[in-house]
């Protein structure tokens, strides 16, 4: 598989602003890691563009950034990029990470159905919690860290050479890791409402197709 | 629905509005597509009981469940 990595992050809503700057650290590891990057920031996360770079390219790892439902996955404005009938044969082959809400349940299936090798994914909404006063510097957010983190592992482990078995555990083993530090008794009681909701996250993440494929 | 369905009911959402109460001010809550939330805006949404009510009593009720299930500590 080529190392070419394609990142869809729009950046149109608070949600988005967090996924977009947090999708910038996997970024730069790709690129420390000598991938080609095919950045579709902003306005560029539109469905054209999207289907364009991967009938040029053909990337073969893709990271969507944005919001979604079981059946879709959405970009710039909430422009649908991929669904069940929308550009999903061009899944075809791909190993796929989609911070996404609910693309697991049905598209994610059905992508490997349809030829993806690998689709990790959420099968119910992604939440996180953040500082309100951290909005327009969200890597500096260490509340958002708590699910960041655990998410972008997915990717830097596949970039690093690891399967998506292993990057799937690596996620899941950062999530446990940092609901143990938060339910440790040092912390202070403020700090441990995060936890219901690193616990939903963690249980609801999906890794779906070949466990053993690698980029 | 019966009374005592009704009553578990309310003791839940009690239960999680309490839960919710505990998160300090200046943190907000992203819910996917639906949008980011105060605590205070998700206790009203809680005590109407809408979708985004129903779903923070979902994961507030997940996380007590886990406990029971030993999903956290069991490896």
């Amino acid at each position: 598989m080529n190392k070419i990595l394609l990142v869809t992050r729009p950046q149109h809503d608070e949600t988005t602003n967090y996924l977009y700057y947090w999708s910038g650290q996997v970024i730069e590891e790709a690129k420390k890691r000598n991938f080609e990057v095919l950045d579709l920031k902003g306005t560029k996360a539109n469905a054209k563009d999207f289907a364009g770079r991967l009938k040029k390219v053909n990337p073969g790892l893709l990271f969507f950034n944005g919001h979604g439902n079981s059946d879709s996955i959405a970009g710039h404005d909430d422009e649908i990029l991929v669904s069940l009938d929308k550009n999903e044969k061009l899944l075809k082959d791909k190993i796929i990470y989609a911070l996404s809400c609910s693309s697991a349940k049905n598209l994610g299936r059905s992508a490997i159905k349809n030829g993806a090798k690998s689709f990790i994914g959420y099968k119910e909404d992604f939440v996180f919690m953040s500082e309100d006063n951290k909005s327009t510097r969200p890597t500096e957010d260490k509340t958002a860290k708590l699910f960041f983190e655990p998410s972008n592992l997915v990717v830097t482990a596949l970039i690093k050479g690891n399967s998506t078995l292993e990057a799937y555990n690596r996620s899941q083993e950062k999530f446990k890791q940092n609901l143990r530090k938060l339910l440790t008794s040092e912390s202070p009681q403020e700090d441990r409402t995060p936890i219901p909701l690193l616990m939903w996250d963690m249980s609801n993440q999906s890794c779906l197709g070949d466990n053993n494929a690698k980029v | 629905m019966n009374k005592t369905k009704q009553k578990l009911n309310e003791d839940i959402k009690r239960l999680v509005i309490e839960r919710l109460r505990k998160i300090p001010s200046g943190k907000k809550i992203s819910i996917g597509g639906e949008g980011n939330f105060t605590p205070q805006e998700l206790i009203v949404r809680v005590e109407k009981n809408d979708e985004i009510g129903q779903k923070i009593v979902e994961i507030q009720m997940k996380f007590l469940q886990s406990f029971k299930e030993g999903l956290l500590f069991n490896e």
